[in-house]
């Protein structure tokens, strides 16, 4: 396992250059004066600033080889370059960003997991019943519901009318703690870095303005997980062993919960980590309208502006993070089913 | 066992709601003395030389003081930093045949945020500064062109560093407590420039800047910083004016926190605090607004139903900027790929298609303007005068307008082209940025509007990237563009200079140069040189009925801006800035 492990995590900076040089290559089909426009995001920029002078300023009227090779030897500096469109250097971003994006998408599969898992477990066992159907309804239901609309709605209830959880990532009171002096970052995670400088009310505060939007997230992931935990318990209730583990004398409850529910949980935790890597994408508009500031957001302007050193940052650590997970899966699977060895 | 897991669950639920809900309790944000701004946009830099973005200008603005102030309810120039406007009859402003020297007398006793004391220093040095780094902010373009003709890089290229220096430090010299300003050639729109209330042009503590890394003001070291980089930029990050609030606290993409500076030389502001909050979706705003986190709100247009009638919220509506949207027709396309055929054949049209004045026209007839202000801006934008935005000086109201005439336009058509247009019909693409409704909305109504007149008549609509349409623009290949500037002070030269002189950004894009030379240029060099405001007001009146006579674009609309604000926030005042807030009058409470 062990041997396994290293192998692929020494796969992982090829898999990352590889990516790189695709990401880059990318730029020689886009105009540099369009690369420009992360620059000069409005026109009043384009009668004040010469375009060929500032093409020469940001290095963009190299040719495109050279202009990744400066990249790469920045790199090797942990240099990840500047992105104009977070204002601040790449690397930056990316650990103020992605820390936000964590703390939600850990919540979201909390909340998506212990959902999919009890309520799974439940429709499984009362197969056909009305409650079954309820819950099977109520996944296409949810899965039919735009993210924003739902967003939206939660906002004007729970913060317009009754002002219990509102968007942002926390409250100005808050804010003006986190960013005192007094305030340790560990993480860039609010939760976390509130309990570790034992300050309980920011700590309520983040998980206040967390709730909605990892409600929402959670939402998107709720369904294809309920629906694989359901038929894969299905699945493995009718097998041989959970005969036997009924014929042992053993109680309904403790056959579901110890021995087919076990088994049943290996394709649901493969799929959580295929959900997760999706739900980066999928965040940004959860993002947008709670103004949770994540990954979402900063892949979804650095995309627009064409800010290309935030757009290979972001794609180096999605690519890092996506194998990581994968190796993740690979190892839950392992301790969850002892019969899996890796070579 | 379900069922109790599920009581379980919402237990925890209600439990964390209700300390949550009490967490509430703990906020102090609705402190009076703190003016809480939510925007669209954030700020791309601090430095005001760097920044381009006239959202974000609203911080230098009321960080930084400029030599005069432009007062926008009174649309006139009053003493700022300098003590004085300088004007011909003061004898400030001296007109020779060498050139014209204009001299700033400073005001003494002024504090930075630093706690530096202002002198003539700091202010040769903020404008040498803004030359010499290459700055792109919307005033030092003019400021390089008043005393260089050009950027400082394009002086470099032509005479040489050295010289351009010198030509440079004898441009803006120091004289005792005066600051003197060399022009080589008259350039009358200067003492509005320097009225640009902070927004670029905001004076910068000298010893300070070279403290924290800017250049150190010296001709060894200048070439060492042109061309400076934002992300090179010492004062990325920082800011220190004299102006009425000093910059505290900025987290990029997320909040702004101004103070008030106590030992501001007009007497501090009423309000402690503002915080500027980036919100990018709308709908947040406008819930942060209606539940008292936020105080005051930029709205769009179809924003406004969505608040009109809230209890708690008062608006300011329909303040015009000086923001004029036209169609800009391409009088040289540089390739056919957006114009079908490339021919006049009923499937694209030729290259100069837009060089008949008489297919300019019937486009200027054929829009609906009313339907786009009312239907599209339910009647919050104006309907422009002519290429002069409506409240700028030489705006002429009387100057004739096109209006929507389908009969006329049909009758233009039918002469364009010798008739080949009308009777064979043409096909080309409208862009528009993605994202832009109100572009969209024109692009929908063009095309609905053209295609009724004749169905041989096409126009197609595209929607891009803002990016993609920056590099057609640049590279010319778009047909028509559909965009607007707004001008970097309210004067009617740089409007007139963008739109209609030959070496100007609309000809430059719109390949219209020979007739611009032709038709415009001695007219916009008047405007440009001439200290007489008649003569200035007679150039500026005539070049306006040559851009309605010519159809030089079709003009169809005028930015006015609407503002939501608690109804405890009180003074509100139009700003310089069309997106931006002066925040020094305001002041929360009861009136």
């Amino acid at each position: 396992m062990g041997q396994y492990t290293l192998r692929k995590l020494a796969l992982l900076p090829v898999t990352l250059l590889c990516l790189s040089i695709i990401v880059f290559s990318f730029m020689s089909f886009i105009s540099p004066y369009a690369r420009l426009a992360v620059f000069c995001n409005n026109p009043e920029a384009l009668r004040t600033v010469n375009l060929d002078v500032l093409l020469h300023r940001y290095g963009l009227d190299k040719p495109v080889p050279a202009q990744y090779w400066t990249w790469l030897n920045r790199l090797f500096h942990a240099d990840f370059g500047w992105s104009q469109s977070a204002r601040m250097p790449v690397s930056q971003a990316l650990l103020r960003y992605g820390a936000a994006s964590i703390e939600l998408l850990s919540l979201a599969l909390i909340w998506a997991l212990a959902g999919s898992i009890i309520l799974g477990t439940y429709a499984a066992v009362h197969e056909q019943t009305f409650s079954d159907m309820f819950l099977r309804v109520a996944s296409t239901v949810s899965l039919a519901i735009p993210e924003f609309i739902f967003g939206l709605v939660l906002l004007v209830v729970f913060y317009s009318s009754v002002n219990w959880f509102p968007p942002g990532r926390l409250s100005f009171w808050a804010l003006n703690i986190v960013y005192s002096q007094g305030f340790v970052t560990y993480t860039g995670l609010h939760t976390v870095d509130s309990l570790l400088n034992a300050n309980f009310w920011v700590f309520l505060d983040a998980l206040r303005h967390l709730f909605l939007p990892s409600l929402v997230v959670a939402l998107g992931m709720w369904t294809t997980l309920f629906r694989l935990m359901r038929s894969s318990l299905l699945e493995v209730i009718h097998e041989d062993y959970v005969t036997v583990a009924r014929a042992k004398g053993l109680t309904e409850a403790i056959v579901i919960r110890k021995h087919a529910r076990r088994n049943a949980l290996l394709p649901v935790i493969t799929q959580a980590g295929i959900t997760v890597v999706r739900s980066i994408g999928g965040i940004v508009i959860v993002e947008s309208v709670f103004t949770f500031r994540g990954m979402g957001m900063f892949l979804v302007t650095a995309a627009t502006t064409l800010d290309f050193p935030a757009i290979l940052g972001i794609s180096l650590v999605v690519g890092a993070f996506i194998i990581l997970m994968n190796i993740v899966i690979d190892l839950g699977y392992a301790i969850l089913d002892p019969r899996i060895q890796y070579k | 066992m379900f069922e109790k897991r599920v009581w379980l669950l919402a237990i925890v639920i209600l439990a964390t709601a209700l300390i949550a809900g009490f967490a509430t309790a703990q906020e102090v944000l609705r402190n009076p003395g703190t003016i809480i701004k939510v925007d669209p946009d954030s700020l791309e830099t601090l430095d005001p030389h760097l920044m381009v973005s006239t959202s974000s200008m609203e911080i230098p603005n009321n960080v930084y003081d400029s030599l005069l102030i432009y007062d926008r309810s009174a649309a006139i120039v009053i003493p700022g930093l300098a003590t004085e406007v300088p004007s011909l009859d003061n004898g400030l402003i001296i007109v020779r045949a060498t050139g014209v020297t204009i001299t700033f007398p400073i005001r003494q006793g002024v504090k930075f945020h630093s706690g530096d004391v202002l002198t003539p220093e700091d202010v040769k040095y903020t404008f040498e500064r803004a030359l010499v780094i290459g700055g792109t902010s919307d005033t030092v373009r003019p400021l390089g062109t008043a005393l260089l003709e050009g950027s400082f890089q394009d002086l470099v290229d032509r005479v040489g560093y050295d010289a351009a220096f010198d030509r440079l430090d004898r441009a803006i010299e120091v004289s005792g407590q005066n600051v003197v300003f060399n022009l080589e050639k008259p350039f009358a729109p200067f003492v509005t420039l320097m009225a640009d209330n902070g927004l670029g042009l905001g004076i910068m503590c000298k010893r300070w800047a070279i403290e924290e890394g800017c250049w150190p003001g010296t001709k060894e070291t200048g070439q060492a910083h042109m061309g400076l980089t934002v992300q090179d930029d010492p004062l990325f990050d920082k800011m220190n004016g004299t102006g009425p609030f000093k910059m505290v606290e900025w987290v990029p993409n997320e909040r702004v926190v101004l103070k008030r500076f106590e030992e501001y030389w007009r007497g501090p502001a009423e309000i402690e605090t503002v915080i500027r909050r980036y919100v990018p979706d709308t709908s947040a705003r406008l819930l942060q607004l209606k539940a008292g986190d936020a105080d005051i709100v930029r709205l769009m247009p179809a924003d406004l139903a969505q608040l009109e009638g809230e209890q708690g919220i008062k608006f300011e509506k329909r303040i015009p900027s000086f923001w004029l949207i036209k169609l800009n027709f391409n009088f040289d396309i540089k390739s056919t790929e957006y114009i079908g055929s490339g021919e006049l054949d009923g499937k694209g049209i030729p290259r100069n298609f837009f060089t008949d004045i008489d297919v300019r026209k019937a486009f200027c007839y054929a829009f609906d303007q009313n339907a786009f202000l009312q239907d599209v801006y339910l009647g919050q934008a104006l309907k422009p005068y002519g290429v002069i935005p409506i409240g700028m000086p030489f705006a002429n109201s009387h100057n004739p307008q096109y209006s929507y005439d389908p009969q006329k336009a049909i009758e233009y058509f039918k002469k364009a082209w010798g008739g080949q247009v009308w009777e064979k019909g043409f096909r080309f693409t409208v862009f528009y940025a993605t994202g832009a409704t109100h572009w969209e909305r024109f692009a929908e109504i063009l095309k609905a509007n053209i295609e009724a007149l004749n169905p041989k008549f096409h126009i197609d609509t595209n929607a891009v990237l803002w990016a993609t349409m920056m590099g057609l623009i640049q590279g010319g290949t778009m047909p028509v563009h559909n965009f607007g500037l707004i001008p970097a002070v309210p004067d009617s030269y740089l409007v007139m200079e963008d739109q209609m002189y030959s070496k100007g950004f609309y000809a430059d894009i719109c390949h219209y140069q020979v007739l611009a030379e032709e038709r415009y240029d001695s007219l916009v060099e008047t405007v440009k040189e001439s200290f007489d405001p008649e003569l200035r007001k007679e150039a500026a009146y005539d070049l306006q009925r040559l851009c309605y006579e010519d159809a030089l674009a079709l003009i169809y609309w005028q930015d006015a801006t609407t503002w939501a604000m608690r109804d405890y926030v009180y003074g509100f005042k139009p700003s310089l800035s069309p997106m931006g807030l002066d925040y020094y009058n305001f002041r929360k409470g009861s009136e």
